[in-house]
């Protein structure tokens, strides 16, 4: 089996579970081949950053569980179809983020994708260090639930999961300059709410 | 040599600020192509604000990145996944032979193929005309019709056949008697009512002429004759 968790080059570095491209590759080609073996390590190498990624606007575990599933049931029965023109993780994402969608759309108790983000109130800070560290990760979690899907969709696919403008746009079918637009009133809404990763002030 | 204004420098540099504060997030993922990086390390040597938005960034995916998330556990999933991918391969399998089949005439044993295909196609072919040339079941009762033009069955190779329509008074005996002289037999009959064809040895319009003119005798002809 190829070991999972190597890291890609890219600057940023990779979140847990990521396979190498060339590696991902050599497994899409096996399991074109029908090797149950090369599939189950996709499926694992996957399950999690799928999840993280659909729990941000699917919410419920069973349809996070049945999107990841679906998905990449899908990517067995379409593995050659692939044709390289993109990252086999955009390919994969792309799924994931359709599927997502539909979700959305037949569980009508579920928020829309499209919905707005709620209001969320800055917490005072603690002067524990342990308790800080959580009180950062949890102000961290409302501050991106609170954001407008779209704007929390760029900004997972950008920072946990590592793709690049031109990939986030084929994920989401939308133009590059819409999710640059995004991503900026995003980090104005970060800015806002995250004191703590501010930065500089714009000019 | 002229000094540039102050106001034109300031515009400069507040257009590029614009043209890269957009790409930091994926600077701070990695993911810019290289030249686009190069003009952002530019920028940033110089840029406060910027330097300063790429370690909230950067922070910022870190803490994203090492967050404890729900997890989910793998293997339930992957196990009805699996499930569904055998379910799925069966039902190919199952459907895969004549596929099989064409591709394997048509790439690896291309005659034996063609062969094959041809013998199916004649053995097909044959069925149809074999139904289609095949007599007629019989009617219910096994009783066959028959006209007066109807081909009678053939005593031998050399008889003459005649065909005879007997009045009611006509015996069998009479008629043997009648026939006698051209050593004739009864080949059939009675069909239908008083129908009989007899084969006879010898001239036909002689025995002809003898038979019309033998009481009980209503026609006399010849069956196969010109």
């Amino acid at each position: 089996l190829i070991p999972v968790g190597g890291m890609s080059g890219r600057a940023g570095g990779n979140p847990e579970g990521v396979l190498e491209a060339v590696n991902e590759r050599l497994l899409l080609e096996r399991i074109v081949d029908g090797d149950r073996d090369a599939f189950r390590t996709l499926y694992l190498a996957y399950h999690k950053r799928l999840s993280r990624f659909l729990l941000r606007f699917l919410r419920r575990h069973d349809l996070i569980e049945e999107v990841i599933n679906d998905t990449l049931y899908a990517v067995w029965c379409k593995a050659g179809e692939f044709r390289g023109e993109s990252q086999l993780s955009t390919w994969i994402f792309g799924i994931a983020y359709r599927k997502a969608l539909k979700a959305v759309r037949k569980d009508s108790r579920e928020p829309r994708l499209e919905a707005d983000g709620v209001d969320v109130a800055v917490p005072v800070p603690s002067q524990d260090p342990g308790e800080r560290q959580r009180e950062l990760r949890e102000s961290l979690d409302r501050a991106l639930a609170s954001l407008p899907a779209v704007q929390r969709t760029v900004i997972e696919l950008a920072y946990f999961v590592g793709h690049s403008c031109e990939e986030i746009a084929a994920i989401t079918t939308t133009p590059v300059n819409t999710i640059k637009t995004r991503m900026f009133h995003a980090r104005e809404r970060l800015r806002e709410l995250l004191p703590e990763w501010r930065g500089g002030d714009e000019r | 040599m002229s000094r540039p204004r102050l106001s034109s420098v300031k515009n400069d540099a507040s257009r590029e600020h614009e043209r890269i504060a957009p790409l930091l997030a994926w600077y701070v993922n990695g993911t810019l192509a290289p030249r686009e990086a190069e003009q952002v390390a530019a920028h940033l040597s110089w840029c406060e604000t910027c330097r300063d938005d790429v370690d909230a960034q950067d922070a910022l995916m870190r803490a994203m990145r090492e967050s404890p998330s729900v997890e989910l556990a793998p293997q339930a999933g992957l196990a009805a996944t699996m499930e569904r991918i055998e379910r799925r391969e069966a039902r190919r399998r199952l459907w895969s032979w004549p596929l099989r089949l064409l591709q394997a005439g048509g790439t690896a044993r291309p005659l034996v193929f063609a062969v094959g295909i041809q013998a199916v196609v004649i053995v097909m072919l044959t069925t149809v005309l074999w139904v289609k040339l095949a007599p007629p079941p019989a009617a219910p009762g096994g009783e066959t019709f028959r006209t007066l033009s109807t081909p009678a069955a053939a005593a031998s190779t050399d008889a003459i056949r005649l065909r005879l329509l007997l009045g009611d008074d006509m015996t069998l005996g009479a008629l043997r008697e009648a026939l006698a002289p051209w050593h004739s037999r009864i080949v059939a009959g009675p069909e239908g009512r008083g129908i009989y064809t007899v084969a006879i040895d010898g001239d036909a319009e002689t025995a002809l002429a003898a038979l019309r003119a033998t009481p009980g005798v209503n026609l006399a002809e010849r069956v196969d004759g010109p």
